[in-house]
């Protein structure tokens, strides 16, 4: 496709027209799975930020240590659902573990914005070191979690694999968005993000809540490194790209805005694969770097978060 | 008339300054006791104080005959000590009918909950109009109906609130007052911090004049609206 | 500069001596901590003292690196030449850096330094061209005309030469103006901007210094390890930067050097142990998990660092922490120190013409119309109950925000064309509700900073440590030492501020305003907080301060008795507007002030008797 533009001609025929049809719908289709992805990552990262107000550094190695517990437990023989399910909950559990053991202590103690930062990168490095010894540095394949052709709908052409994330990727956004919108304790938790002080004289318990919080936004990045984790090698450092494009993603959308973290997502997936298929293969990563400068030059609130203001 | 509430010595402060100091005071059944004083008395941190956001470095707080120490706000609420804070302290992003019902997020008891609703919306009817808007849309004076009606949700025993007239119009403010009132009548007991002697000595049956965290004039409403103390603690000697 | 001369000895001496007795592979691992140590002052710099979180320094070290190996590859520059060239490069970009860098804060600033040290690495790998991909470069070693600086021990020798010189530079710049210009801004940035200090101008500065060091230890690491390539400066060495700062102490540059070289013995130590232990991969994983370790320890429970143990142990906190009480309600302390007799110098007052000023947040119509001056020479009082938009009027006058209609003008200067590090320059100085002193710098340190519109020292200069900076100084002292006998704060004067009772730290806040020799003082709630006895003190030190200086002053206050001993004129603001203006004697009697205050009665009311009789002027 590329080469035909190179080539200075694009020819007109139908069915050329027709074949990049079919590679458009391919790489909308790449982009939207990928994007579900970016966009799973992007809430667990937005959920904790806008609760904890930190900015979790530590997300793609919690989600690394995560997808090698389901690796494990796989290998174990565990049956599919148990081994994916126990994997979730021991990086909700992970994740609720450094709120409790890390974040309410530091800010028992006035900790600075600096302090919090380099409390969440301790965490990146001590699990990715941990990592690396208890499972080493060979590059693993993760076992694909849905097998079967392509399917065909109409022109386009997808993996079940791809549409298999975008479903998971949509299903997740709509509970998170229901249990947020529809349940006492996602109020609770809407509360705590706007004025935990006052969502104590609410009766409200503001530390579990943030326990919470930790738990379902590193439980979401699990899902998000589980997923990822066929299409990628399973290694401790393989998940740093994911990461990156979550932080794109989530920058994108507005660190604020927990729709815009999933438009975010999809919007970042779909721009990187038009650019990979029509430009070159080796702009996605960059892309996703070159997106987040360029966001936060321009528009520091992102798509739909609040516009940030200097107060005074 | 059994006591509520009761403030013995309390002495509180941030880090190494004092905002308290050795305060006593008391609410009795069925009563409006209204704190008085010029900005920077203390009367903020008294609320926060028996509201168990600050803790207090001496003295004690007890509810109802027991102390309140070491609860935390949370708990607080659950025994019917309930604050509206100074400046409202709505969810600006939270429709004014999830305000309202984060006030009785601790109840268990939903039908009565929903009963509870309806009895707000018909105290402030311009409530039951906005109930699907955002709350920070709200005036000032609706957001302070709101943050009342809210404070009501929770079936409170004492109802603390700071500073309830701030930044409204008179008109507005008479309305509140008209609902204080109202509430009052109805049998729970209020604790007003106000800079607005006037309005709130009309409406408290007692009350305690602050100055520089101490308790320095305290008797029956009646009798301090003609003390000219009164008028020298705001305005000057 | 008899000292300077022994230390220089000292130091070259250590220097020569361990360079050769002290076998190859130690010098190596020294020369690498080195290395690390001139990045680590430099991003110390950025992160530490003008608070600014980097991790993606080494980006800027990468450049710096690349540079190096391009120039003495492709155009043979010595290195005397390419360092500093790869260090300016890296300013010029860490200068672009910082202005976009301007609008973000805290983690939004880490994500972008994040995104930009990543992308650095990137763009390395694709520019196949001119960097050799991911193959890299290889680097030929630095040359002093004939001589190769090839050997272990040459390597040491010049980059501890330079570790020396640029920790001195850096230490005379933390000392300078320019550091506490930057320490000002990452405390208390408004009260920094109302001093003088330009945000713009000092953070990009800070980017671009910080820029300079990396560059510089980047082309260094070249040179000593020979060769150049994408992989040799990621995120990892980024965080290992800052873990750097975390463990050795934020900023200090004896920290940061200690954080730096501390944990660059330890790595190599580490590989040393693992390689006799038959471990291979395993050793890198093992150093993050310490490194992980390190940081989150130091961060909870030693915030200042290995550098500051000895401070912690006497139980001292780094930072000394200010109180957070809600506005207006602190407390008070023991009686303050006596009132000034001596003289200062006068000023003359200014005019401040406020005219039809209004201005809105959101719903709330914060000032409505409101038009007032203060003569030269008058002291008005502004009051009203709480809400009335006092606040908001002053923080209009220091240009923190814009109002939406009216004008503002100080002897004839439009002020809403200014900015608010401008305001000061024009005569105009203030306090704070907050009492905004900068609890990092000493008492005499914060005056030195109310000072910042007069020092003329430049960047060069500063760090050269020429002669003209330290007279500059000395006489800025001098003047600061002036205004600390007149208020009685002499004792005082080195104490950090952060540590001051809080009478005490409203009066260098007054100090730190008078120092600038303001001709209109703007005072936002003086006696907050105080009890009675500072309350006299201070209505005593401002009439003083009036007769001494001569200059103008607009007050916020709620001490009503200080407001009618103190004020020529007094204007009362209500829901935005002004409901009186006039002398104490009218305001007082005003039934529309009465009203505002304590509310309207239903009965008609009498004559406030309280107030007429019993009001006396101090």
């Amino acid at each position: 496709m590329a080469k035909a533009w190179r080539m200075g001609g694009v020819s007109d025929r139908r069915e050329d027209r027709g074949a990049r049809m079919d590679l458009l719908i391919r790489y909308l289709a790449g982009g939207l799975s990928a994007g579900a992805l970016y966009g799973l990552m992007a809430l667990g990262l937005v959920l904790i930020y806008r609760a904890s107000e930190v900015v979790n550094f530590g997300h793609g190695d919690l989600a690394m240590v995560s997808t090698f517990a389901a690796y494990t437990l796989l290998r174990a023989h565990a049956p599919l659902p148990l081994a994916l399910g126990g994997a979730v909950l021991f990086g909700a559990a992970l994740g609720a573990l450094a709120e409790r053991g890390l974040l309410r202590p530091a800010r028992r103690r006035r900790a600075t914005p600096l302090t919090l930062v380099v409390l969440t990168l301790g965490l990146a490095l001590v699990l990715n070191g941990l990592a690396g010894l208890l499972w080493g540095h060979e590059i693993r394949t993760f076992p694909g979690l849905v097998s079967g052709p392509p399917l065909r709908l109409g022109p386009a052409v997808i993996t079940r694999e791809q549409l298999f994330n975008l479903a998971v990727g949509l299903l997740l956004a709509l509970a998170l968005y229901a249990f947020l919108r529809f349940t006492r304790t996602g109020l609770a938790l809407r509360a705590v993000t706007q004025n935990p002080e006052v969502a104590r004289l609410m009766g409200i318990p503001v530390d579990r809540i943030l326990i919470l919080a930790w738990g379902v936004g590193v439980g979401l990045g699990a899902i998000a490194g589980i997923l990822a984790a066929p299409l990628i090698y399973l290694e401790p450092n393989a998940m740093l790209p994911l990461l990156i494009k979550g932080f794109a993603a989530a920058v994108l959308g507005g660190m604020t805005s927990l729709p815009g973290a999933v438009i975010g997502g999809w919007l970042l997936g779909i721009l990187e694969n038009l650019a990979a298929g029509y430009i070159a293969t080796e702009l996605k990563t960059p892309l996703a770097f070159a997106l987040i400068v360029a966001v936060l030059v321009v528009r520091p609130a992102g798509l739909l978060g609040r516009p940030i203001s200097h107060r005074v | 008339m059994s006591v509520v509430l009761s403030l013995s010595a309390v002495t509180a402060g941030y880090g190494p300054i004092l905002a308290l100091r050795e305060v006593s005071l008391e609410v009795r059944e069925g009563e409006v006791v209204a704190l008085l004083g010029a900005n920077g008395a203390g009367k903020t941190t008294t609320l926060r104080v028996i509201a168990g956001l600050l803790p207090p470095l001496a003295g004690s707080i007890a509810f109802e005959g027991r102390p309140l120490h070491p609860l935390p706000p949370e708990e607080r609420v659950a025994r019917g000590i309930v604050l509206v804070p100074e400046g409202r302290g709505i969810f600006p992003e939270l429709t004014v009918e999830e305000n309202l019902w984060l006030g009785a997020w601790r109840r268990r008891d939903l039908r009565a909950a929903r009963a509870d609703l309806e009895q707000v919306f018909h105290l402030f009817p311009i409530l039951r109009e906005r109930r699907r808007q955002l709350a920070g849309t709200l005036s000032g004076g609706e957001q302070q109906m709101l943050a009342i009606g809210r404070a009501l949700m929770a079936r409170p025993r004492l109802l603390l609130l700071d500073e309830p007239s701030l930044g409204l119009a008179p008109l507005v403010v008479r309305h509140i007052f008209e609902v204080l009132r109202a509430i009052h009548e109805a049998g729970t007991p209020l604790l007003i911090a106000e800079q607005n002697a006037h309005l709130a000595l009309t409406l408290a049956h007692r009350a305690y004049i602050l100055q520089n965290g101490e308790i320095r004039l305290q008797g029956e409403a009646r009798v301090l609206r003609e003390n000219p103390e009164v008028k020298a603690l705001y305005l000057g000697r | 500069m008899a000292r300077r001369i022994v230390w220089g000895a000292l130091i070259a001496g250590i220097l020569g001596v361990t360079a050769f007795t002290l076998p190859s592979y130690f010098l190596y691992i020294l020369s690498l901590a080195g290395i690390w140590a001139i990045a680590a002052i430099g991003l110390d710099l950025l992160t530490g003292v003008a608070g600014q979180i980097s991790i993606g320094h080494a980006g800027f070290m990468a450049i710096g690196a690349y540079t190096v190996a391009l120039l003495s590859l492709r155009l043979e520059v010595p290195f005397w030449l390419a360092l500093p060239a790869a260090g300016l490069l890296n300013a010029l970009i860490g200068l672009a850096l910082g202005l976009p860098a301007l609008r973000l804060s805290g983690p939004y600033l880490a994500i972008a330094t994040l995104g930009f040290g990543v992308a650095v690495v990137e763009i390395l790998r694709r520019w196949e061209p001119v960097t050799g991909g991911f193959m890299g470069l290889k680097v030929p070693p630095p040359a002093l005309g004939p001589w190769s600086l090839r050997s272990d021990a040459a390597q040491y020798l010049l980059i501890g030469t330079l570790l020396v010189l640029l920790a001195g530079i850096a230490i005379r710049l933390i000392r300078s103006p320019f550091g506490r210009a930057w320490i000002a801004l990452r405390d208390r940035e408004a009260a920094a901007q109302a001093a003088g200090i330009s945000l713009a101008h000092y953070r990009t500065l800070a980017f671009a210094v910080s820029a300079f060091y990396a560059g510089v230890a980047g082309g260094l690491l070249a040179y000593r390890v020979g060769r150049v390539d994408p992989d040799g400066l990621t995120l990892t060495h980024s965080i290992f930067l800052v873990s750097a700062l975390i463990v050795g102490g934020l900023a200090s540059v004896p920290g940061a050097i200690l954080g730096a070289v501390s944990l660059t013995v330890l790595f190599h130590l580490l590989s040393g142990l693992g390689t006799a232990l038959g471990w291979r991969t395993e050793v890198g994983d093992v150093r993050n998990v310490l490194y992980g370790a390190a940081l989150i320890l130091t961060a909870m429970f030693l915030p200042g660092g290995l550098w500051r143990l000895p401070m912690h142990m006497r139980g001292r906190r780094w930072i000394p922490m200010p109180s957070r009480a809600p506005a207006g309600e602190e407390g008070w302390e023991r009686p303050l120190v006596s009132v000034p007799q001596i003289r200062l110098g006068s000023t003359a007052g200014g005019r401040l013409e406020v005219v039809e000023v209004s201005k809105r947040f959101g719903g709330l119509q914060a000032l409505d119309r409101v038009s007032f001056t203060v003569e030269p020479g008058e002291i008005v009082g502004l009051i009203g109950p709480n809400g009335a938009g006092k606040t908001t009027m002053l923080n209009l006058i220091s240009r923190f925000y814009d109002p939406d209609a009216g004008a503002i003008r100080f002897e004839g200067h439009d002020l809403l064309r200014r900015r608010p590090h401008e305001i000061v320059r024009l005569g105009i100085a203030r306090t704070f509700q907050n009492v905004e002193i900068f609890p990092a710098l000493t008492v005499r340190e914060n005056l030195l900073v109310g000072q910042h519109p007069q020092t003329r020292a430049g960047l060069i200069a500063v760090a050269a440590g020429w002669p003209s900076v330290r007279r500059e100084e000395a006489r800025l002292r001098e003047r600061a030492e002036e205004v600390l006998e007149w208020l009685g704060l002499s004792a005082l004067a080195d104490r950090p501020a952060g540590s001051l009772a809080f009478g005490q730290r409203k009066w260098v806040e007054l100090g730190r305003a008078l120092v600038a020799r303001p001709r209109l003082l703007l005072l936002d709630e003086p006696a907050a907080g105080l009890h009675p006895a500072e309350r006299q003190a201070l209505q005593a030190l401002l009439r003083g301060i009036r007769e001494a200086l001569g200059c103008s002053i607009l007050l916020i206050e709620h001490d009503m008795n200080l407001v009618m001993g103190l004020c020529d004129r007094i204007v009362v603001l209500n829901f935005g507007r002004v409901i009186a203006q006039g002398t104490p004697a009218e305001v007082a009697e005003n039934p529309l002030v009465i009203e505002a205050y304590l509310g309207e009665r239903e009965e008609e009311d009498a004559q406030p008797t309280a107030l007429r009789s019993g009001e006396g002027r101090a």
